[in-house]
């Protein structure tokens, strides 16, 4: 156990190699950069090793190794290296939060390239890994979200791609609160409910690529507010999030997402699958984001529909 | 294989990225930026991470010290320790030409490839860099490897090679003005870069590449 001492001396520019086991991999989250006005990629992880049976979560951004980044997957043993400890403070300092963060030096080795390292700890390592029950990490059965289409490169859906290591399980719109109660604060997660969804199409020129909504309970008076991502181009130069667009144009982009034609500016559609990415917000502000919409799921079995 | 009396410095400059045979362009069709028989398309909003076969795996760059030794011994070129070449940045602080200087150190770090695309380097066809630290058994320093030599030696180098430079340039850094960089660019001079394979490395006594490995337990309140 350590002191917030010893902590605080770890946040520092001081780079740190990190060895450990994939509990848990979130999808590719691409962001905009701030200071470059460009795009980069990042995912969470959450990380276990022989030195404590708490998960530490690890930042990890692309570093050019977006095919290495792309190909990591739960149980998968990496060694990061250069890595820096960060913590954010939230509720006016009462908590914080620690995590380890990726520089623009680490590098990304997983599995036989850090199981040949000659090193005694890497080997110490290895017998503690050896030594996991079969069942450690509990993986479940492929689920649907496996057999969502990979968006082309030109184009994403949302701000998430969506990887074959996402392993959400179904999910009940009556969970949908405890699932947000339980959000970090600086934590996305994927998941997909059955549920009706109300769409306020813009009637002016629109700015956001999104729309305001509301998602209903498929049968009950329960419901959250929520947004309709729209598809956003990002390859192409001269189109950007900013860029205003007319209601016209926003009107035919959320209609083509629902799957409906309709003229008037309220929608209504469902049930339906929806794919949602529930974000936590400082000061314990929640955000519901839909990104998918499906008339019918790739796995009608599994659907109930 | 030619044998050693046969390489000449040509030969270990790593052959440009040739997109003149059709097979070729369609080996890296899967590539970030895009390439093109004449340029590269980096988006110039978009500044995605490259991405793509060229960044996996790049020419070979191992060569033997004997090789390298016998080669450059023939052209009078002069071994430097980085401590030789701090010193000679701290007398003049002036921007220098290492013609005929070798130096010998270890890889302790890369960074991943930064584009710096403006619409000022319209015309760069690979507007990137990427920084390696490097040190020897006398000191420490950055090296800077510049536009069209990046995607010839990103990918071939790791952390813990010991690596051969040649021509570099010394300048004043970019991060710290007060320090020094090695600037390895693909003309004036053009900067070489090799990777010294086999037990002789030892000869060097170059330091050991740290591994501060950081448990979960010191992540714990």
């Amino acid at each position: 156990m350590f002191t917030n001492h010893v902590i605080s001396a770890l946040v520092d520019k001081t780079e740190l190699e990190h060895l450990a086991l994939i509990t848990y991999i979130s999808p590719i989250i691409r962001i905009r950069n701030s200071t470059t006005l460009g795009f980069c990629a990042y995912r969470w992880l959450k990380t276990r090793d022989q030195h404590s049976d708490t998960e530490t979560a690890v930042k990890l951004f692309a570093n050019s190794q977006v095919d290495r980044l792309d190909a990591l997957q739960l149980g998968d043993i990496v060694l990061l290296t250069n890595m820096h400890v960060q913590q954010v403070i939230l509720d006016a300092g009462r908590n914080t939060i620690t995590f380890l963060e990726s520089s623009i030096y680490t590098d990304i080795c997983a599995n036989e390239e850090v199981t040949q390292l000659p090193l005694t700890r890497v080997k110490q390592f290895i017998a503690w890994f050896d030594d996991l029950p079969d069942n450690f990490l509990d993986i479940p059965l492929p689920h649907y979200n496996d057999f969502v289409p990979q968006c082309p490169n030109t184009y994403v859906w949302s701000v998430v791609h969506h990887q074959p290591a996402l392993r959400t399980p179904p999910f009940q719109f009556a969970d949908l609160d405890r699932e947000l109660d339980e959000l970090h604060p600086l934590e996305r997660r994927f998941v997909i409910v059955r549920a009706r969804v109300e769409v306020h199409l813009p009637k002016e020129k629109h700015t956001a690529w999104h729309c305001t909504a509301q998602l209903l309970a498929p049968s009950g008076p329960e419901h959250h507010v929520a947004r309709l991502q729209l598809p956003v181009i990002t390859w192409h130069d001269s189109v950007k999030s900013t860029t205003e667009m007319s209601a016209e144009r926003c009107r035919q982009m959320a209609l083509t997402m629902l799957g409906v034609d309709a003229t008037t500016n309220d929608v209504i559609v469902g049930p339906v699958l929806c794919g949602l990415e529930l974000r936590g917000l400082a000061e314990k502000r929640r955000e519901v984001v839909i990104t998918h919409v499906w008339q019918r799921g790739p796995l009608d079995m599994d659907l109930d529909l | 294989m030619k044998s050693e009396s046969h390489v000449t410095v040509s030969d270990l400059v790593p052959k440009r990225v040739d997109l003149s045979e059709h097979d070729t362009v369609l080996e890296y069709l899967d590539c970030r930026p895009m390439l093109g028989p004449r340029a590269s398309y980096f988006g110039l909003v978009t500044q995605d991470t490259v991405q793509g076969s060229l960044w996996l795996r790049g020419p070979e760059l191992r060569r033997s010290l004997n090789e390298l030794t016998e080669l450059f011994v023939s052209r009078n070129d002069r071994y430097a320790t980085l401590a030789e070449i701090a010193a000679l940045w701290h007398k003049s602080r002036a921007t220098k030409s290492l013609l005929n200087v070798i130096l010998v150190a270890r890889v302790m770090a890369r960074s991943a490839v930064i584009n710096f695309a403006t619409p000022s380097q319209y015309g760069v066809r690979w507007p990137v860099r990427c920084t390696l630290k490097i040190s020897d058994s006398t000191s420490s320093a950055s090296v800077v490897i510049w536009s069209s030599s990046v995607p010839k030696y990103w990918a071939s180098l790791a952390a813990g090679d010991t690596i051969l430079l040649r021509d570099v340039k010394l300048k004043q850094s970019y991060d710290d003005p007060n320090d020094f960089e090695l600037a390895v660019n693909p003309h004036s001079p053009g900067g070489v870069i090799n990777i010294i394979e086999g037990p002789a490395v030892s000869l060097f006594h170059l330091p050991d590449l740290p591994m501060r490995l950081i448990g979960s337990n010191k992540l714990r309140y």
